[in-house]
């Protein structure tokens, strides 16, 4: 609740000046957590079989691979 | 109104999508002998088509035409709802939420909740889930129907009639596998379809600069080119977009939907359940693309026809994406993209049908008629789907003349449950300290709160209305408080009764190994 809190306290501070650059941060933010996720998650939840796959068949690649889009569209787009 | 004449040719194409959907559809049917085989496909189905699947699940042609619309009238923020909206939940569900769903070997989401808390949770949610389905085949019809009728001129019977027989026909025998491969054809025709708009359209406007100087030049379209508003705006400030969308609408959408959830199930292995949400969420990347850009095009070609969004009467909304098919598109393209749209049609109708018997059969069936043969269920759920498609007709032609408030009634009776649910899921299988009292409190809140803030405008004045993502997230923060404050004052459960359904506990096969 206290993150709610301060999100929503940055969100009025935001609407303050009418700029969303604030906005794009916790876009941006919210992707770059679940990289970080993505990349330092223990292998063992992943690969249950324990056999190394090639990267293109690697769905943590690709998931990766996904987020840094995501980070790149909003960091254009936002 | 623009409607397009179809030539034989154009004909000839969507005839060919309808004959192969059939067929291949038909062809699925053998080998479906077991409960197991029609509701989960065996659970033999290969990623990629998962994947595909769960795109045309999540996209029908009634937001293909309605995405053209918020995008003529919003710009790019629209694409938030397959952006923060599907890819950052999709990946969260794929790598966290999945599994447990997996591990535990249900059919169903009301039936985890069942297993997690007691039946009373799982006979709410999925009543719940069980109306709205039905609704929103009803619903999917009438807009289905609309659009072809703006489209191609065609009357509403002849609309629903096609569509009704066409899914049925497989979707009744065939099951999940059927009902997944042909998603995935489905899924192909949809994406060649809307590219052919999107690259003749942006061929006529002069490219990607010339949409952005014409539309740039509109003294209304400041923020038609950004995807984060201002926490100001009037219909998508930036904080109700991430918390309402990006933390409550979309993960329960993406984890707690019968409709999505039965796919994953259904795949070969856990790590092909993986792979499909994963390739889900590359597919992801490209459709907003192919379904907002239509509305920018249209925009910067037929403003001038269309005029204001902010003046428009009803319907003119539904004319967008018709006015751009009728007028840029030449033979032969005309006819897949025709094709495109009854795929999208077809994708999206047969996916809750499926789920919506599978429902009724796992949830409310079973545990009132228990200890009955596999082929029993099997038998009802085949049933279920041809109950399910005549009701939907017959709920479409009550709805047709009514259909915009029905749809939002609709909508907005979903908001009331999809925060409270996804509160429930993640409790549920994060922390071995929620309850059932717990969940039932948390339950009560939420739907409260939602009712409460859904109702302010009635009581206090329409200046009093909270936009639905914020209903979203507030249920949502009401429901996990409930939860919490009731579990943590009830008796917690035994380790051994949770184990398998919290991610901290896991089966104990798995734990010995």
């Amino acid at each position: 609740m206290k993150t709610t809190a301060l999100l929503l306290a940055a969100a009025g501070a935001a609407s303050g000046n009418g700029s969303p650059l604030l906005g794009k941060a916790a876009f941006v933010g919210v992707f770059a957590l679940l990289l970080l996720w993505l990349l330092f998650m223990p292998s063992a939840l992943i690969d249950l079989e324990g056999a190394r796959m090639p990267w293109w068949r690697n769905v943590r690649f690709w998931a990766i691979v996904v987020t840094i889009a995501q980070i790149g569209v909003y960091c254009y787009w936002g | 109104m623009d409607t397009a004449r179809l030539q034989p040719f154009d004909m000839a194409l969507v005839a060919a999508y309808l004959v192969s959907v059939v067929a291949l559809g038909l062809w699925l049917t053998r080998g479906v002998r077991t409960g197991r085989d029609y509701f989960l496909a065996g659970r033999t189905l290969p990623w990629w088509a998962v994947g595909m699947s769960l795109v045309v699940s999540d996209i029908g042609a009634k937001d293909m035409v309605g995405l053209a619309a918020d995008g003529y009238r919003y710009g790019l923020v629209m694409m938030n709802f397959d952006f923060i909206g599907c890819a950052f939940p999709v990946l969260a569900a794929a790598f966290l939420f999945m599994p447990f769903l997996w591990i535990a070997g249900v059919y169903t989401v009301p039936e985890y909740l069942g297993r997690r808390y007691n039946s009373v949770v799982r006979t709410f949610f999925a009543l719940i889930w069980a109306l709205f389905m039905m609704g929103t085949v009803g619903t999917i019809l009438v807009s289905s129907a609309v659009m072809f009728e703006a489209l191609l001129g065609w009357s509403f019977w002849w609309s629903v009639g096609i569509t009704a027989v066409i899914v049925g026909v497989f979707t009744t025998t065939g099951g999940l596998k059927a009902v997944v491969l042909t998603d995935a054809l489905s899924c192909v025709v949809l994406i060649v379809g809307a590219s052919l708009i999107c690259i003749l359209g942006l061929q006529r406007t002069g490219g990607w600069e010339g949409l952005q100087s014409t539309i740039g030049r509109m003294d209304w379209t400041a923020h038609h080119f950004h995807l984060v508003l201002p926490a100001d705006h009037p219909a998508f400030p930036w904080p109700a977009v991430l918390l309402g969308l990006g933390f409550v609408l979309g993960p329960a959408y993406w984890i707690g939907n019968q409709a999505i959830v039965q796919r994953t199930l259904g795949a070969g292995s856990q790590n092909q359940a993986r792979a499909s949400y994963v390739f889900c969420a590359v597919l992801k990347l490209v459709f907003p693309v192919l379904l907002v850009l239509p509305g920018l095009i249209g925009l910067a070609l037929f403003y001038d026809k269309l005029g204001d969004p902010s003046q428009w009467e009803e319907g003119v909304a539904n004319r967008v994406l018709p006015m751009l098919v009728v007028n840029l598109l030449p033979t032969g393209v005309l006819g897949i993209v025709v094709g495109a749209f009854m795929a999208g049609v077809v994708a999206n109708l047969d996916s809750y049908i499926n789920s919506a018997s599978t429902l009724v059969v796992t949830d409310l069936y079973q545990p009132l008629v228990p200890r009955r043969s596999d082929k029993h269920y099997l038998r009802v759920g085949q049933s279920l789907v041809v109950v399910f498609l005549l009701a939907g007709v017959a709920f479409a032609r009550i709805i047709q003349p009514v259909f915009g408030s029905v749809f939002e009634a609709f909508q907005t009776f979903m908001t009331f449950f999809q925060g409270p649910l996804l509160a429930l899921l993640l409790l549920g299988m994060l922390t071995r300290r929620a309850t059932s009292h717990g969940a039932l409190a948390g339950m009560l809140l939420g739907v409260g709160t939602a009712v409460a803030l859904n109702g302010a405008r009635f009581a206090l004045g329409r200046e009093y209305s909270v936009s639905y993502l914020w209903v979203a997230w507030w249920s949502f923060a009401a429901a996990m408080a409930g939860t919490v404050v009731v579990s943590l004052f009830t008796r917690p459960y035994d380790v051994e009764r949770l184990r398998g359904l919290v991610w901290w506990i896991p089966p104990r096969e798995e734990s010995s190994s």
